[in-house]
């Protein structure tokens, strides 16, 4: 079984690893960050929070892309393209298959992050600047984000097309980053029922603001610590619950 | 009793199309089995249901009535697969793999093997499918037939006792389709049961040992291929050319009446005895009798009759 498992998310990585747009994601978010040193050198006061600024959001932007299109190519498009078949046709389970999918992806997910907040690092460094306090949470928990998109552009893949797939990931990142705004709306609304929706709205949307410190580790402020232990429990139970739902939905799909 | 590789019993497949999810049945109440040691051959036209049976035979789809067995194991059970080698009908690979990569992969998928079962090396296998020297080569870079024998080896990569091959022939070129059906011989000869679709009655004709015919999801003829020649009548076929100015009509009521050239004739009786008098009376009305004797009917004609069944059933030589 973990023989099995190890062999799927090995594929899996070699997959990934060797798609071009994989690179080309890659490539994009050094020009980012390339950008982000220029803007830098050019400015004269805050250059250190101006390139920490450009750079968290060069990872967080390239690492969610990664996230989505790996997610979706690990799944929907084995299935749409049924490289899936030859697979599932051995004697595993199809849930060993989704599971060696997502270590695999997980594992892609984690180099490229590693690659670009190196990079950062890398600038800080010509810039002659040092690493902030809270650098590291803060690229962790852009991580963990990343890991939420990753599994739930598992959960859609597993019964969607990679086009409906990316859209609703997308909208799900896009919900998840304004969440706040359900709140604002909450407490703005007129009615006692509009005020029930939004707050229902809020609970139940996913809220990716909690992995997000940029901002105050761009200012060089500290940060709450329980933060990381909160995104890390949040992440860890948005994880499971898709990769859950994920195995039940493609254990009982017919495969096109 | 012989052990039978794969049983389908009232296997029933279902599907919903269309904005209004109307159910369509693909597979009809299908019941026949395939008797290990043997090629069988699964024959039909496009879209008469042979994917779909041979898909809810590999556990890829789920029955809606009836159910399949491998080796006497429901195919609900994973394990049921793990005696099984697949091609399916394209070769729908990991392209960004080398060919030993590829093989590696899918090696490992089987788990550890059963003691005493030696499991071909890559080498071996890309001998046996005639790729011998693509061992680095990425899949990306194969040719459509390169990637039907890389298919191929990666069906056969765990030993297997039952070979299920999806249109095996399919997209390969003359040389390749003899080296498959060569290679399907040799795999029962080491007593393996290959069990392979087809719509190209040839292929089956020349090395099956039975067959199942699918027409429209429904079992037509399942049985030993002699079987179905020696159910139909002995027919005899008459070849002779009429006397100038005389009609062709005239000879219709002397049996099945078919062109044969710009200017002969081919008439098919029922029994030798009628033959005979046909004849007879054909050299009294002034024809040229040029060829008497049994006709040779083929598997396309037995199956679809004159009218060759008006549907996708190719005979090899289109498909050549």
């Amino acid at each position: 079984m973990l023989s099995v498992l190890v062999g799927i998310a090995l594929n899996s990585w070699k997959q990934m690893v060797r798609d071009r747009i994989f690179y080309v994601v890659l490539i994009v978010a050094f020009l980012m960050l390339g950008f982000s040193y220029l803007l830098a050198t050019l400015t004269i006061v805050e250059s250190r929070k101006i390139l920490l600024d450009f750079g968290f959001s060069a990872v967080s932007i390239a690492s969610g892309f990664t996230a989505v299109y790996i997610g979706i190519v690990a799944v929907a498009r084995e299935i749409e393209q049924r490289t899936i078949y030859t697979v599932v046709s051995k004697p595993i389970s199809r849930s060993t298959y989704l599971l060696g999918k997502f270590i695999g992806s997980l594992c892609v997910l984690a180099a490229s992050h590693v690659l670009l907040s190196f990079n950062i690092v890398a600038i800080l460094w010509l810039m002659g600047e040092a690493v902030p306090t809270g650098f590291v949470a803060c690229l962790f928990l852009i991580f963990l984000e990343t890991v939420v998109l990753l599994s739930f552009a598992f959960l859609c893949s597993s019964f969607t097309s990679s086009m409906l797939s990316i859209g609703l990931t997308v909208g799900f990142f896009l919900i998840g980053r304004s969440n706040s705004s359900f709140q604002t709306l909450g407490e703005r609304a007129l009615s006692e029922g509009g005020r029930a929706l939004a707050r229902g709205l809020y609970y139940i949307a996913p809220n990716l603001e909690r992995f997000n410190i940029r901002d105050v580790v761009a200012y060089g402020r500290a940060f709450p610590q329980e933060m990381l232990w909160v995104g890390l429990a949040y992440s860890a139970a948005y994880v499971l619950v898709c990769l859950c739902a994920s195995c039940l939905i493609i254990r009982s799909r017919d495969l096109p | 009793m012989s052990e039978n590789a794969i049983r389908f019993l009232g296997l029933e497949k279902e599907y919903k199309e269309g904005f209004w999810r109307t159910r369509k049945l693909v597979v009809k109440n299908v019941s026949f089995d395939v008797p290990a040691g043997q090629i069988f051959g699964f024959l039909g036209a496009n879209g008469a249901g042979k994917t779909t049976s041979i898909k809810v035979a590999l556990g890829l789809q789920s029955a809606t009535r009836g159910k399949v067995e491998i080796f006497g194991e429901s195919v609900e059970n994973a394990h049921s697969r793990a005696r099984i080698g697949f091609l399916p009908e394209r070769p729908y690979f990991h392209l960004n793999l080398a060919a030993a990569e590829f093989l590696d992969f899918h090696r490992r998928l089987y788990g550890t093997p059963v003691p005493g079962k030696k499991r071909p090396t890559n080498k071996e296998l890309l001998k046996l499918v005639g790729l011998p020297d693509v061992g680095d080569k990425l899949l990306r870079n194969f040719s459509k037939g390169m990637l039907q024998r890389i298919g191929l080896a990666q069906a056969l990569i765990n030993d297997p006792d039952l070979v299920i091959l999806d249109e095996p022939m399919s997209g390969l070129d003359p040389v390749g389709r003899r080296e498959v059906r060569n290679l399907m011989v040799e795999l029962n000869r080491l007593g393996k049961t290959v069990f392979f679709s087809s719509h190209i009655l040839a292929d089956i004709e020349s090395i099956c040992q039975r067959i199942a015919f699918l027409e429209k999801g429904e079992l037509k003829y399942c049985g030993k291929i002699e079987d179905l020649f020696a159910r139909e009548a002995l027919e005899y076929e008459i070849i002779f050319r009429p006397a100038k100015d005389s009609p062709a009509a005239q000879f219709e009521g002397l049996g099945r009446l078919h062109p044969h050239g710009k200017e002969d004739c081919r008439l098919s009786v029922a029994g030798e005895a009628d033959a005979r008098r046909v004849t007879e009376k054909l050299w009294a009305m002034g024809a040229a009798v040029t060829s008497f004797g049994p006709a040779h009917r083929s598997l396309e004609d037995i199956l679809f009759g004159e009218k060759g069944g008006g549907n996708a059933i190719g005979t090899g030589r289109d498909r050549a």
